[in-house]
């Protein structure tokens, strides 16, 4: 009998757990509705807002998402050396982060350094062909053929 | 013996439903819970204020209410959005009923995981609101107004269907027809994409067609689910869109999809089977009885005229459940 009990105590631990989603944690709730914030700004074009709020999250959260929306904001402001300083620390911080990777990339296209951006785009078809795809998109606007 | 008798408790036990057998076509999916004792709160109230208001734009001339429309389904009827009397470039306006409850992400694109952090887009986007923290901090900030806004969101819910007395074992609810759609919905694998309490899902891959030329735009590629829309106007094209739920079709739409492309939900429907690249439907598909009726919240069955637009403002024990 103990062991039917035994069971049936076991299957249903393993139905609680297999419906069950794990929440994220406050913190981590709390740093995407931040980074959530900031990548609306940066897509309202408010990049100096994004800068200064941006900035301080980065230090805060050491978030590499967050370094890259940095990133992509002094682009856009046309600081690209500062641009490429961001996007390095969000790499260093996250190298799968494929998209600060193209975000880089496309930096170094506006600073005419098109060896990196060759080197990158070899990487990005690896990674992820799509982002691939949108690096080759923006080359194309500035007149380089990947 | 003793395995005689506890083998139909284990038989039960292991059963979905322990009140009911499950019904056939049967359709792995919890059904809703009815939300009965719905207060809306302080915060609630202030957000509906809030998204009434146009003291969040710099002009004072555009609200949230603007664009989702109480009167439609917090949605704007429109196949393309519009806003000051110019049109957006953004996708069709969502209805923002039953938002709450629906899976991330959120926006046509996905752009946004979280329901809250969502509200940040048309809140900044100077197309939309166009609003800014030095506006907002007369509201008591950005994070107040955010939340407040997502509180009385969560408000604007709509009641059972009966696809979930269905699920949880009213077999009879259903008519011959409705469950031939859902027989249909299985075989289409529908719920792979739609799928779970509110038939909804995630980011999926579709082809689009005849899309108008002011949808593609030369800016920066932003989101790797729109890049077709940066490579210049193409008649078709593949993009990633959200999956919406399926529930209360008839009282969001029409138009439906993520450009408006059916303005009928029987037009939609042929649109969307040759989106996924499948056979075509027959004329007299009962999968179009089953959207519309077995998703239907009740409510909505006996009274289309919709629902009260001025959802919990008056009375703080007024529910929000239309």
């Amino acid at each position: 009998m103990w062991k039917v009990i035994l069971l049936m105590n076991l299957s249903t631990s393993l139905f609680a757990a297999g419906g069950e989603v794990q929440e994220p944690s406050p913190t981590k709730q709390k740093n995407q509705f931040k980074i959530e914030q900031l990548q609306a700004l940066v897509d309202a074009g408010k990049y100096k807002t994004a800068v200064k709020k941006g900035l301080k999250l980065a230090k805060k959260t050491k978030d590499a998402r967050a370094f890259n929306l940095v990133g992509y904001s002094f682009r856009n402001l046309k600081k690209y050396k500062k641009a490429i300083r961001s996007y390095k620390v969000a790499l260093k911080l996250n190298p799968n982060l494929s998209i600060a990777k193209e975000y880089l990339a496309v930096a170094y296209l506006h600073r005419k350094k098109i060896k990196k951006v060759k080197k990158l785009y070899k990487e990005l078809k690896v990674e992820d062909m799509r982002l691939a795809n949108m690096l080759r998109l923006e080359a194309r606007k500035l007149g380089v053929a990947l | 013996m003793r395995w005689l008798c506890i083998l139909p408790i284990m038989i039960l036990f292991f059963y979905k439903d322990s009140y009911g057998k499950p019904c056939s076509p049967r359709l792995e999916v919890n059904p809703r819970v009815a939300n009965s004792s719905f207060e809306c709160t302080d915060s609630c109230l202030r957000g509906q204020e809030l998204f009434f208001s146009k003291s969040l734009s710099p002009k004072g001339d555009a609200s949230c209410a603007d664009c989702h429309i109480p009167e439609f389904s917090f949605s704007d009827k429109l196949q393309q959005a519009q806003l000051r009397g110019r049109k957006l470039w953004t996708s069709r306006t969502p209805s923002l009923i039953d938002i709450h409850r629906q899976k991330a992400p959120f926006f046509w694109n996905g752009r946004s995981q979280n329901f809250e952090s969502a509200i940040f887009w048309p809140l900044y986007h100077p197309d939309e609101l166009d609003s800014s923290d030095e506006i907002l901090k007369r509201f008591g900030g950005v994070e107040l107004v955010v939340k407040s806004i997502a509180a009385y969101l969560s408000s604007l819910l709509t009641g059972l269907a009966p696809i979930d007395r269905y699920l949880a074992g009213d077999c009879s609810v259903l008519t011959t027809k409705e469950r031939s759609g859902l027989k249909q919905f299985l075989a289409l694998s529908c719920n792979n994409c739609h799928g779970g309490t509110e038939f909804d899902g995630g980011m999926h891959e579709l082809s689009y067609k005849n899309l108008p030329e002011n949808y593609f735009i030369k800016k920066e590629v932003a989101y790797i689910s729109d890049v077709a829309l940066h490579d210049g106007y193409k008649k078709e094209m593949r993009l990633i869109s959200k999956a919406r739920s399926l529930r209360n079709l008839l009282m969001k739409g029409p138009p439906y999809g993520r450009f408006g492309q059916g303005l009928e939900l029987k037009e939609f429907l042929t649109y969307h089977v040759w989106q996924l690249g499948l056979s075509e439907l027959d004329d007299d598909s009962d999968l179009l009885e089953f959207l519309n009726h077995a998703l239907a919240s009740e409510r909505e069955l006996t009274d289309r005229s919709g629902f009260n637009s001025t959802g919990c403002l008056n009375s703080k024990s007024s529910q929000c459940v239309f």
